[in-house]
């Protein structure tokens, strides 16, 4: 087995025409990391995972998959791949066994007592045809057939779409075993909860360009919170202006809501010349977090 | 490749019905055309020699119901047979790839560790294998015919133009194959592939009235098909060549095009 990253991708560009889909993306993924993709529809997320998988070819740049091409050794590096679409179409008219079966004699490599266990926890129903099946129950065959060969990295679009939060649970566990066991994982993924919940680190991209990477698991690196602050009589929203680092995002009769990503000490004094009759910390989503790096990007 | 779950055998599998249907039907047909020469040979043969230069064109000169060469190409070897089977190879062809790259299953092959170059010749294959099946089915029909019926046909005969009425086939299924391939288009693969059949057989059997379109004569996988002919004892080893030749060229076309493009998923 290679020992170089499970993802590297290079000055990655896709262009249709003059359309330019994904613009210079770089980023890598360890072993033994869960690395989440977020952007908006039309950010170039399904793009990218398009072009790691050799659906489409780069315009520019490369992306190579433990130190496989993704154009050039597109085969071999598929043996370590396991691929969840983000809208998972399977055939209707087979089983989900027989669509393991199928895959599997592809895959030429499948542990079967796994996929039994994971059967078993995702309650996937595998005896009926899959065009009778719900979007919930299709997810779970999905997943399997992602898992079934215990890839060395699983690259998942949407994997929980359609799921029920129970079997989102088993899913966070699946993922998370993989991890332990060294396995990486790319997830692109709109529920930022989620992401929040289960990756290390995660990349933000809109309009074909990664705006940001952030460490998730160390709060410290994510410069950004909120602050509820009631008065007892409300300044005027262009007392604020003046500081780059304070951003009142909302406010009525009694209370202001401010964003702060610089000093909070400058914050504290800057509320202080008025009276204050309550100060509450909001909670900080990842979306909070990327709109911000997205008005960053944006000045 | 015969595993039950290789793309070869399910795609062969996903047909089971229709190749059954069509094998069934096709075979049950030769066998009621030919129980009916005896009966309704001789009266055909009247109509056709009355019907005047057009009608004769249209049905290819050669194709005389009188006899059972003739009969045979009137009502089963002339058009009737080759159509059937260009439409389940046109099908198969233009679905081959386009089926699963509209529904979106062939990410799921592509994200497997096999190359494009499989999947082309393995769903090819099928293509082959299908179109092999149906063809020679009807060609033991009329084997058995001949016996029951008494019929007559020289049966070498009848398996030469088997064979290329296999290749006629073939040659339009991987033109279908081609033309989505090239251009992602399931449905453009059907229906430009189905006006060429329809043209290219006006292109060969009306040139005896408008002199004018003879050349085109040659652009007509009929004209070297010419079922009527093979059956009447005429082969020509050049023909059958230059149906091999087109079959190759369509392929070539089809799997370069797919094995090299953005895939539309």
């Amino acid at each position: 087995m290679n020992s170089t990253k499970p993802l590297c991708i290079s000055e990655f560009s896709k262009l249709y025409g003059e359309l330019i889909a994904v613009e210079n993306l770089n980023l890598e993924v360890n072993k033994g990391e869960i690395f989440g993709f977020l952007g908006p529809n039309g950010a170039g997320k399904s793009t990218t995972i398009r072009t790691m998988l050799n659906f489409i070819a780069p315009s520019s740049g490369d992306i190579k998959i433990f130190g496989l091409d993704s154009v050039k050794d597109s085969v071999r590096l598929k043996e370590h791949v396991g691929y969840l679409a983000g809208d998972i179409a399977l055939y209707g008219n087979m089983t989900g066994n027989q669509v393991l079966n199928h895959l599997a004699y592809l895959r030429k490599n499948s542990d079967w007592k796994y996929v039994a266990d994971l059967i078993n926890r995702l309650d996937a129903p595998m005896d009926r045809p899959i065009q009778q099946l719900s979007k919930g129950n299709k997810q779970k065959i999905g997943l399997l057939q992602a898992f079934m060969h215990k890839p060395d990295l699983l690259i998942l679009d949407e994997p929980t779409s359609g799921l029920d939060p129970l079997i989102k649970q088993v899913f966070y566990e699946m993922i998370l075993e993989m991890k332990k066991a060294g396995k990486a994982a790319f997830i692109s993924s709109h529920d930022l909860t989620e992401v929040q919940k289960i990756c290390d680190r995660a990349g933000f991209i809109r309009d074909g360009k990664l705006i940001a990477t952030e460490n998730l698991q160390d709060e410290n690196t994510i410069n950004y919170r909120k602050y509820k602050v009631r008065f007892d009589k409300i300044p005027n929203i262009s007392e604020f202006k003046k500081f780059t680092d304070i951003r009142v995002i909302s406010s009525n009769d009694k209370d202001m809501i401010f964003t702060v990503t610089g000093s909070i000490d400058t914050f504290i004094k800057a509320i202080a010349g008025y009276k204050v009759l309550d100060l509450d910390e909001q909670e900080t989503s990842l979306e909070d977090v990327f709109m911000q790096y997205y008005e960053k990007s944006q000045k | 490749m015969f595993n039950k779950n290789s793309i070869y055998m399910c795609s062969i599998w996903d047909r089971r019905k229709s190749l059954t249907i069509w094998t069934v039907v096709l075979s049950l047909l030769a066998m009621l055309i030919i129980s009916m020469y005896d009966s309704v040979g001789r009266e055909f043969s009247e109509i056709f020699e009355n019907g005047g230069g057009s009608f004769q064109a249209f049905f290819g000169e050669e194709a005389d119901p009188g006899t059972p060469a003739g009969w045979l190409g009137f009502e089963l070897y002339g058009i009737f047979l080759p159509v059937c089977l260009a439409i389940i190879t046109i099908g198969m062809g233009s679905s081959s790839i386009g089926a699963e790259e509209d529904s979106g299953t062939l990410e799921l092959l592509l994200a497997s560790p096999i190359s494009r170059s499989r999947i082309m010749i393995e769903k090819s294959l099928a293509m082959i294998t299908v179109a092999f099946i149906i063809s020679n089915s009807v060609f033991l029909a009329v084997c058995l015919s001949n016996i029951l019926f008494a019929f007559g046909i020289n049966l070498i005969d009848v398996f030469i133009c088997t064979i290329s009425l296999f290749l006629f086939a073939i040659f339009f299924g991987f033109f279908a194959l081609a033309v989505q391939s090239l251009t992602k288009k399931r449905n453009l693969g059907i229906s430009l592939t189905g006006f060429y059949i329809g043209s290219s057989y006006f292109m060969n059997t009306l040139h005896s009235i408008w002199s004018s379109i003879e050349p085109m004569k040659y652009l007509s996988p009929f004209y070297y098909y010419d079922g009527n002919m093979i059956l009447q004892g005429s082969v020509e080893l050049i023909n059958l060549t230059v149906l091999i030749i087109a079959i190759s060229i369509a392929y070539c076309i089809g799997h370069f095009s797919f094995v090299n493009r953005d895939t539309g998923i």
